[in-house]
């Protein structure tokens, strides 16, 4: 599957300059290498059960220009949430986004370029629960799909791309969205991201 | 020291009575010799005597009969006996009289040792400095070939000294409050060294005092465990037993015969005897039903099987019977949890085996076709073909990951049931939400066992709500919106750790040691 993945990412104009199949050699590619983006499977050997996060967390403790894009098979965002507390140019994705190759990439320059990326089927996946009643069934679509869009990572200036609205009307929408959902509208794009992420669970911030 | 006791033993009248008749001879005997008063303590003695032998104390018996015997032959009033039996009397009257006193106040070890060392330097003593032929009082006195001086003064002084010996080696040496019979002890030494008398006269004092003192605690002892017996029909024969002989370091084992060890009442493993602890099995018949591991000082307990009675045989048997049970149920408990722990690790590896090859196997096949796709001189039936086989691909992927997440949530292996329990909640389509769950980690078993329990109950879709606390070792989770029942599975894993589950309403708890 690496050989697939890197294949791909070639085809699509990305330099891969390394590959490695654990744990050690992973984190000694990335000294080594220096590369502006690790692409790391949350599940490694030897024991396949979180070295994926142990390695983020070394690479952004001792070479925190690299960015890190973990992939997982399972919706494990409890894993790293930590992780997407404390920094940028991180994201989490399912394994499935390496069959389309689009978000992959943009993923990839997204992190590379300072961002938080969630993956959009985990986002989904929060929004359309079966939902209580509350707050969320008083935003209207277009507020629906700002926060969906805010809890996919993207900043004011990439949501107003991707809706064709204005920058500033993103401000008002996500004013909106705040004060129905009594959220505090915090500066930093990863606590916004986490604040979204914490209530759509469920869970107050 | 291990004891057992079978049936009762036949016990002759004929012993007790002979030792009565020849005391019926000799007193009047010594009191020719010796005056009436001595003559009373001998007759008390060998009634003494004739009463520990039909009891059962054999050994205490020959012990008072063959001291008797010496003071008798001593005390006959022919100067030659007196020569002849002084120096034997004088040596052996300590080791005779010593073991009998020991066994009154329970003494052992280097008290008693003491003892028998202070007794024989005592006679000795007066051996070689009286002279009974040289004292103007001793009429009809024999000469003592064994003296090398005669000084009465000194004689009296050694025998004394050695009195004080004799009694504080027994005081020391005794494991049950020693103090009142010490007292008593020192007060028969304090008389005989204020008093002119002779060594075998304080002898005798001494032997009929121990003598007297041993039936007597015999005595009670044995009336302490018809007691005991009695109770034993209504209590655990343990606390009957810590009770009543006052030793509260007693423990006791009962014999499993499926298992072919003893085991303690709950089916565990008993401890081995401690230090200064004997071990007496009780037997009915041929068959060892209890081990009771107790002080080697607690008097009566040999004579246990002795006084027990059928209705006390059958509580006894009973009490057996239930520790063999409850042996049983902790085996069958301890097969339960390796069985769940085993269903554990089965779908853990069928878990792993999804992720590892199932699912990489379906990326790896996604990104073959992807790429095939992906070819510029391909027919647009065939891209087509392609693309539906990749859409296809994708929903595969989509159901192993429900399916092994279903099998077992990875992340409670690696980061508990916090973590487990929000990836739960994500997968159940809006109706799980979790409040408060412990940040410690809690055995694997019981993060399993909760985890199962609420994918159990939150499988119907109703909203609920799950809380969790840990308080004293034990685990408390409330599933507040339950609708329906764990299953049996569910419930079965609960027990098997000896938790218990409540309902009130459409609250449901459980509560689980995590011990």
């Amino acid at each position: 599957m690496r050989a697939g993945i890197v294949r791909v990412l070639q085809e699509a104009g990305v330099s891969v300059v390394g590959e490695a199949s654990d744990l050690p050699g992973l984190l000694r590619l990335v000294v080594h290498e220096a590369p502006d983006v690790a692409i790391v499977d949350i599940r490694m050997p030897p024991n396949y059960l979180d070295e994926g996060i142990l390695a983020a967390e070394q690479i952004r403790a001792e070479n925190p220009r690299t960015g890190v894009l973990i992939l997982s098979q399972h919706v494990e965002l409890d894993l790293v949430r930590p992780l997407l507390a404390n920094g940028s140019n991180i994201g989490y994705l399912l394994k499935d986004r390496v069959l389309d190759i689009d978000t992959l990439v943009s993923a990839i320059q997204r992190i590379h370029a300072g961002d938080c990326v969630i993956d959009s089927t985990v986002v989904h996946q929060l929004l359309t629960r079966r939902a209580r009643p509350g707050p969320l069934s008083t935003l209207t679509e277009r507020e629906h799909e700002v926060l969906d869009l805010i809890a996919q990572g993207l900043l004011n200036q990439a949501i107003a791309r991707q809706l064709f609205i204005s920058e500033r009307t993103v401000e008002v929408h996500i004013r909106q969205i705040f004060n129905k959902l009594n959220l505090i509208d915090p500066t930093s794009g990863n606590r916004r991201v986490l604040a979204v992420l914490a209530y759509l669970e469920g869970r107050r911030p | 020291m291990t004891t057992r006791y079978g049936p009762l033993p036949s016990r002759p009248a004929v012993a007790p009575l002979l030792v009565l008749a020849a005391a019926v001879v000799a007193v009047p005997w010594t009191a020719a010799g010796q005056g009436a008063g001595t003559a009373a303590l001998a007759g008390a003695t060998a009634l003494a005597t004739a009463v520990a032998w039909s009891i059962g104390l054999r050994r205490t018996a020959i012990y008072s009969a063959l001291s008797l015997t010496a003071f008798l032959v001593s005390s006959a009033a022919t100067p030659w006996t007196q020569t002849l039996t002084l120096p034997v009397l004088a040596v052996c009257c300590a080791p005779l009289i010593a073991p009998l006193a020991a066994g009154a106040l329970g003494a052992r070890g280097r008290g008693m040792r003491g003892a028998l060392i202070a007794g024989l330097a005592a006679g000795l003593g007066r051996l070689l400095l009286y002279d009974p032929f040289r004292n103007p009082g001793c009429l009809d006195c024999g000469p003592n070939e064994l003296a090398i001086v005669h000084v009465p003064t000194l004689a009296d002084a050694v025998v004394a000294l050695g009195t004080f010996g004799v009694v504080a080696g027994l005081a020391i040496g005794s494991r049950r409050s020693p103090l009142p019979w010490s007292v008593i002890a020192l007060a028969i030494a304090a008389a005989l060294s204020a008093s002119s008398l002779t060594w075998t006269y304080g002898s005798v004092v001494i032997l009929c005092v121990s003598l007297t003192t041993v039936v007597s605690r015999t005595l009670m002892a044995r009336t302490r465990l018809r007691q005991c017996v009695e109770t034993l029909r209504e209590g655990d024969v343990g606390d009957v037993l810590r009770s009543r002989l006052k030793d509260p370091g007693l423990t006791v084992a009962f014999w499993l015969p499926d298992e072919q060890r003893f085991g303690t009442s709950e089916g565990g493993r008993p401890e081995p005897a401690g230090v200064g602890q004997g071990t007496t099995e009780i037997r009915i018949g041929d068959t060892t039903l209890v081990a009771v591991h107790h002080d080697a000082a607690t008097v009566g307990i040999k004579h246990l099987t002795e006084v027990l009675d059928g209705p006390a045989r059958l509580a006894l048997a009973n009490q057996c019977l239930s520790a063999q049970l409850a042996s049983h149920q902790r085996a069958l408990r301890e097969s339960g949890r390796r069985l769940i722990d085993q269903w554990d690790v089965d779908r853990r590896r069928m878990e792993r085996d999804i992720h590892d090859s199932a699912q990489h196997l379906a990326l790896s096949l996604g990104l073959e076709v992807q790429h095939e796709a992906a070819n510029p001189d391909l027919d647009p039936a065939a891209r087509a073909d392609l693309s539906r086989c990749l859409a296809l691909v994708k929903q595969a992927l989509s159901q192993l990951r429900e399916v092994s997440h279903g099998l077992y949530p990875p992340s409670l292996e690696s980061r508990g049931l916090t973590p487990a329990l929000t990836t739960l909640a994500m997968y159940s389509d809006g109706n799980l939400t979790i409040g408060k769950v412990p940040d410690r980690r809690l055995p694997a078993t019981i993060e399993r066992t909760l985890i199962a329990l609420v994918a159990d109950v939150a499988a119907d879709g109703s909203p609920l709500h799950v809380d969790a606390e840990l308080d004293d070792g034990v685990v408390r989770i409330t599933l507040s919106g339950a609708n329906h029942q764990p299953t049996a599975a569910v419930l079965d894993r609960i027990d098997v750790l000896d938790g218990t589950v409540e309902r009130f309403d459409l609250a449901l708890t459980a509560v689980i040691p995590c011990a």
